[in-house]
């Protein structure tokens, strides 16, 4: 099967800690990826890799069969035209309102006429359910339909990859519901190849074809959300179950109660 | 416990790489200064919308700065004159309030004062603006669709400044001298011809008017660089934002001063 | 603010910023002298020029009629040669005479044109024959105390 996206050997630091350390993996096309793990293991910096902002000290990161780190500037802006980012904002523009904020992409990188942009974004905005909200400003919008405006600002130019940042953290369950059903129809009806960044477990599993788990800058699992169910590990059953003691140890290293208490 | 030679020999090195490290630093931010500067000030293709980009700085940061300008150059003009004829009064050449009046404004308080303004006002607004836009991720999700900030969000108000500052300046320029007028016809009870006469024997097109211009616009283009990088390398936190804020604010204001020392020390006599 | 509005602000924010530099270049500066199709040049030669400085006024009866355009050594006489710009309206007889004048006590040098009565007038780059030096204090203080050791 072809790969999208992949890493191979990956190390890469910031101010001097290491976040991935020799890390290797696959992001296959058509299909949900998530890639999982605690909070600060440098889930948005592996984005930040694929997208060619950031760049890794050793290894190579291919997109589409081309080698990000060592593309031009002109080749690396042709091959963001392609790639779309969800962040967990939404990112917005401010001064633009809903409309302007989706027509973007398309009256920076297109000559289209206006009644073709117009029918573009109305036909966008009904994917996600937003059509009428078209000249609202973002200050007006709640944070999930602000996603949503997001979601369909970034798949106005039918982009191949998609990738979601922390898509339901901080969600209502109902937008989470939403966001869950727009993800896994968008990739089916656009053939999108989507990498979904998160902690939610329960969420990205019930949609992804494959995961990671990623911790300490190691990935710890990979597999179908059934294979890593079904896992015996320690560390991973600690963050998939939500379990409070484990790996991850719950008491912060200290002397022993009693010895602080009754002494 | 004395401290042994060997310490004061590590502390001193120390001391001194860390001087390095520091002057090395510096050099690199000037470099990093400098580039952004340069792809700043294109604007990338098409000409329509990239116009109306920069009419709306225009308003932002001149429309919008003209309150203060005004009525600064007013009092400015004003206490000039005042103070003006105390001294000269004391020489028995208190007509020659006019020409002291309009020479300082022109040369002096007109680009300084303005640029100081501005600095405070515009500059830190745009620092504010930029680094609240990359707080909340506009401008990575910008380049990410493959369009360049630097061209879109940092040249139009780049341009901008470089037209409303010295713009501005004129303007405090003409209120100051009208003010100075005010003060010392209506007030003071100077001749009315002897103002504006004494002047404008004195006052020199090229000189005076044209060389407070070139300030202006060296100052406008100091000070808009100046709060348009901290916006853009502020930390995406409520707190980086402060401080990239405030560097602006004083940072600007001593390159104002400094630039006008060295301006000032060329345009009249060289070196 | 709407678009038309905004745009109207910043048409006239531009407009009052170069009717400022113009109200400052025609009230602040006096630059109201015609350019060069408007004047003709003469030349005056002196031995002193003692602080007349280019763009200084030219004047006749204490009407600004000109304005001193440049000013050379000659290397052979060892005189100064000032070139002015004078009013194509303002005709000046061939024995008009100049000095150079301090306007006020503590002022600036000017040039000061007396008309003689001859019938023809100056044509462009002409030179006027009749001219005398600034007074330097120096050599009046001079000239009085030797005179009056006399």
């Amino acid at each position: 099967m072809d790969n999208y996206v992949e890493l191979k050997n990956v190390t890469f630091r910031r101010d001097g800690r290491l976040i991935f350390d020799d890390i290797s993996l696959q992001i296959p096309k058509g299909k949900i990826t998530s890639i999982l793990g605690p909070s600060g293991t440098g889930k948005t910096t592996l984005l930040g890799l694929i997208t060619g902002q950031l760049s890794p000290e050793f290894g190579d990161v291919m997109v589409d069969g081309l080698s990000v780190p060592n593309l031009s500037r002109q080749a690396l802006f042709e091959l963001r035209k392609k790639l779309s980012l969800l962040f967990q904002s939404g990112a917005l523009f401010t001064d633009m309102s809903v409309f302007e904020n989706v027509a973007f992409a398309l009256r920076e990188h297109t000559n289209l006429p206006e009644h073709m942009i117009r029918d573009l974004v109305l036909l966008r905005l009904e994917n996600v359910g937003l059509r009428g909200a078209g000249q609202l400003m973002p200050s007006q919008l709640s944070g999930g339909m602000a996603r949503r405006v997001a979601l369909a600002r970034s798949i106005i130019l039918d982009p191949e990859l998609i990738m979601y940042d922390e898509p339901f953290t901080g969600q209502d369950p109902v937008s989470k519901g939403v966001l869950v059903t727009l993800i896994r129809s968008l990739n089916a009806d656009l053939s999108l190849t989507s990498v979904l960044v998160s902690h939610d477990v329960e969420e990205a599993l019930s949609i992804s074809d494959q995961v990671y788990v990623l911790s300490h800058g190691q990935v710890i699992a990979s597999g179908t959300p059934q294979q890593l169910r079904d896992s015996e590990d320690k560390e991973l059953k600690q963050f998939l179950f939500g379990l409070p003691d484990g790996p991850v140890s719950f008491h912060f290293p200290a002397k022993p109660l009693v010895e602080e208490v009754l002494v | 416990m004395k401290p042994s030679k060997i310490m004061i020999h590590h502390y001193l090195l120390n001391a001194v790489r860390r001087m390095g490290i520091n002057a090395l630093d510096v050099c690199a931010g000037f470099g990093r200064a400098s580039w952004f500067l340069v792809q700043s000030l294109t604007w990338g293709k098409g000409f329509k919308a990239p116009f109306s980009r920069l009419v709306f700085q225009v308003y932002q940061q001149g429309v919008l700065s003209l309150p203060i300008i005004l009525v600064a150059g007013l009092f400015v003009g004003m206490v000039l004159a005042l103070q003006g004829y105390h001294i000269l009064v004391g020489y028995g050449s208190q007509e020659a309030v006019g020409q002291m009046v309009a020479l300082s404004i022109l040369r002096e308080f007109g680009p300084v004062v303005s640029a100081l303004l501005f600095a405070g006002r515009a500059g830190s607004a745009l620092t504010a603006e930029i680094g609240l836009m990359k707080t909340t991720e506009q401008l990575s999700a910008m380049e990410i669709m493959g369009v360049d900030p630097l061209k879109r969000i940092m040249a139009p108000r780049l341009w901008g400044g470089i037209i409303c500052l010295p713009l501005l300046n004129l303007m405090f320029c003409v209120l100051g001298i009208y003010g100075g007028a005010l003060v010392a016809v209506d007030m003071l009870g100077i001749y009315e011809g002897s103002y504006w006469a004494n002047m404008q024997g004195s006052v020199e097109f090229y000189d005076d008017i044209v060389k407070g211009v070139i300030k202006s616009l060296v100052f406008a283009l100091v000070v808009t660089w100046i709060a348009i990088f901290h916006g853009w390398n502020a930390h995406p936190t409520s707190q980086g934002i402060s401080t990239a804020t405030t560097a602006t604010v004083v940072q600007a204001s001593l390159a104002i001063l400094a630039l006008d020392f060295v301006l000032t020390a060329v345009m009249l006599g060289g070196f | 603010m709407t678009s038309k509005r905004l745009e109207i602000s910043v048409g006239a924010f531009v407009i009052a910023g170069i009717l400022s530099l113009v109200v400052l270049a025609f009230n602040a500066s006096g630059l109201s002298f015609a350019r060069d199709d408007q004047s003709y040049f003469l030349y005056a030669r002196f031995e002193n020029l003692s602080g007349l400085s280019e763009r200084a006024k030219v004047s006749l009866s204490g009407v600004t009629i000109g304005r001193v355009v440049s000013i050379e050594l000659d290397t052979e006489d060892y005189v100064a040669v000032v070139k002015m710009a004078i009013d194509k309206n303002v005709p000046l007889t061939t024995d008009t005479s100049a000095s150079i004048l301090t306007a006020g006590l503590l002022g600036e040098k000017y040039i000061g044109l007396s008309v003689g009565a001859d019938e023809e007038t100056l044509m462009n780059a002409d030179e006027i024959a009749d001219t005398q030096s600034s007074i330097v204090l120096e050599e009046l203080i001079g000239q009085f105390l030797f005179s009056r050791s006399e």
